[in-house]
């Protein structure tokens, strides 16, 4: 082993654990990993700017840029508060009634846009609701945050990771619906009868609070129709975009900018209305992450474990899926899935290419284990991060160990149940 | 003109003071600020009625402003409801409310000083310190600008 893969492997885990342990910003860690990587000769200008393969993964980087603009126009509607008011009123003010709603919303959402911006959006109304109720909201919180972690599973651009795995496996949107989208269905039911349990406590019916609820006028949270409508629309022709991807030969990051910039142009916004929801930080964590991944496929060290893990994998498929079901679930847990992901790929890409058809469950096995695993701990995905926050602001503190309580359960029972999902459907 | 020329008196809450009342001393008062005193009645910090308002405020309706229009006239209810029991004390304690420490300006000091003073400090009120002065006196920024105007009002057209 040369000189230059011990420094460049060195690089990448120290980064790992500055990353995993959050001593330093993230984003100063990836691309500080990046620079060192470029000055030990890892990796150069050629490969970090232009190679598919092992330099910055463009379009992922554009696809979250795309969908980062859109939903920052689209947030400003008031849509979402629309719907999680209406819902609440359709539920008649019966708490339990409510939280199936504002799960399923929530799922669905996230299915959509990104976990941490639907936290966003839901958790304020929901805080509103549950003191209208005069409920803790803490359970409606819990809830939601599960709920956007599972429905976020569902798509390539429902969680980040999604769109490495999307990008990195050549899988387009519609695989993502047909191979996961059944089991994330079946999963949001579970979580609905898992609260019903957990929160049981939660649920008892006042009249004169549900009026409080019915009072509430969701029609005043549109402040511009036009817009609404505009934003709907461009939505609409995003989605069609990806879906007819496959036959237009458009890839999913080109249909979000063009989507983006058709919108931009429609909604005639300040700039800074526009772009304020666009997190460069994690755009610039993506490049860099790519860069220190890339520099190691580089280097050959990706293809050494690959070979190592093709043989200790065999052909057996089914196991390998498990191992990385529940393995993958466990480290993201605890660690932030992007860079776990980011680095499983290209083994799982290596696996996939050997095994053919048998093994691209695998890409499936890696998608489920890490976004469901974000639910185990309060720092198991930032969606988590954002709303404990939000809710400590709110004068409702939920501690580490209160979250993983209950996110040890949602995560045991979900990740269990696609455990045989994987077998039914792929090694039957 | 001197800080002292312009002093006035202002009322003075304590840490139990119920929020409440606080509220009410601002609306019947115009006021720009609370004067808040230590249990030996020196005056020690300035919270701006802005800052008051903030903690009447629940934090969802700041975290998301779509939702402020939908509440209706049962929402006005909830934010007495949310004041009720809750005192200046329990305002200072809120890490979301800036409380600043009261801003002593001597009693010479001038309006150019005065002004520069309450900017670089960022706040509305400040204590003159005027031993000859039996109560605590403070200059506040409406009471500063109308002297100011009042000068350039009384200079000579040229």
């Amino acid at each position: 082993m040369s000189v230059q893969i011990i420094l460049a492997i060195a690089v990448f885990v120290i980064a790992y654990v500055f990353i995993a342990t959050e001593k330093l910003p993230r984003v100063l860690v990836a691309l500080g990993g990046a620079a060192l990587m470029v000055l030990i000769g890892a990796t150069d200008d050629a490969a970090v700017f232009f190679s598919e393969e092992t330099g910055i993964d463009w379009n992922v980087v554009f696809l979250l840029l795309g969908m980062m603009i859109i939903v920052g126009i689209l947030r400003q509607t008031g849509l979402f508060e629309y719907l999680a008011i209406w819902s609440a009123k359709v539920a008649k003010g019966r708490p339990f009634r409510i939280m199936v709603m504002l799960i399923v919303i929530t799922a669905v959402l996230s299915a959509f846009l990104d976990n941490v911006t639907t936290i966003l959006l839901i958790a304020p109304v929901s805080l509103l609701v549950a003191q209208r109720l005069g409920k803790s909201p803490v359970p409606y919180l819990l809830a939601e945050v599960f709920a956007s972690n599972i429905g976020g599973t569902a798509t390539l651009i429902g969680d980040p990771p999604n769109l490495i795995i999307g990008s990195r496996g050549d899988i387009g949107f519609n695989d993502f619906i047909t191979e996961l989208a059944p089991i994330i269905v079946v999963l949001v039911a579970v979580l609905v009868g898992l609260c019903r349990i957990l929160f049981r406590k939660s649920f008892s019916f006042d009249a004169d609070r549900a009026e409080r609820v019915m009072a509430l006028d969701e029609r005043e949270a549109i402040r511009d129709r036009g817009l609404l409508v505009k934003s709907l629309v461009v939505v609409g022709l995003v989605l069609v975009g990806f879906v007819t991807s496959t036959f237009t030969g458009l890839e999913p990051a080109i249909v979000a900018l063009l989507g983006a910039g058709l919108l931009v142009l429609l909604a005639r916004l300040e700039p800074k209305r526009v772009f304020g929801d666009v997190e460069w930080e994690t755009l610039l964590f993506f490049a860099g992450l790519f860069v220190m991944v890339g520099s190691l496929v580089n280097l050959g060290v990706i293809e050494t474990i690959g070979q190592a893990a093709k043989g200790a994998v065999g052909d057996h498929y089914f196991a390998a899926s498990g191992v990385l079901l529940f393995g993958s679930a466990l480290f993201s847990g605890i660690v932030d899935n992007i860079p776990f992901v980011a680095t499983m790929a290209p083994l799982t890409a290596d696996l996939v290419q050997s095994g053919g058809g048998g093994a691209r469950p695998l890409w499936w096995a890696l998608a489920l284990g890490a976004d469901l695993g974000g639910n185990l701990t309060a720092v198991g995905a930032s969606a988590n991060v954002v709303m404990t926050g939000i809710a400590k602001r709110n004068g409702h503190a939920i501690s580490f160990w209160e979250f993983t309580k209950y996110g040890l359960i949602v995560t045991a029972v979900t990740v269990g149940l696609c455990f045989p999902y994987l077998w039914l459907r792929y090694f039957l | 003109m001197h800080a002292s020329d312009i002093a006035t008196t202002l009322v003075v809450v304590d840490r139990s003071t119920p929020a409440l009342d606080a509220v009410r001393l601002i609306a019947e008062q115009d006021l720009v600020g609370l004067v808040i005193a230590e249990a030996d009645g020196h005056p020690s910090a300035v919270v701006s009625s802005v800052d008051v308002v903030r903690y009447m405020l629940p934090g969802y309706l700041l975290d998301d402003l779509s939702l402020t229009n939908t509440v209706g006239d049962v929402g006005l209810e909830d934010l007495r409801q949310g004041l009720e029991g809750r005192t200046i004390g329990d305002l200072i304690d809120d890490s979301d409310v800036a409380v600043r420490s009261v801003l002593v300006l001597p009693a010479d000091a001038g309006p150019v000083e005065m002004a520069a003073r309450m900017v670089d400090a960022r706040t509305q009120v400040a204590l003159v310190h005027d031993p000859s002065r039996s109560e605590p006196a403070f200059v506040t920024l409406p009471g500063l600008l109308d002297a100011l105007v009042a000068h350039w009002d009384r200079r000579p057209t040229a």
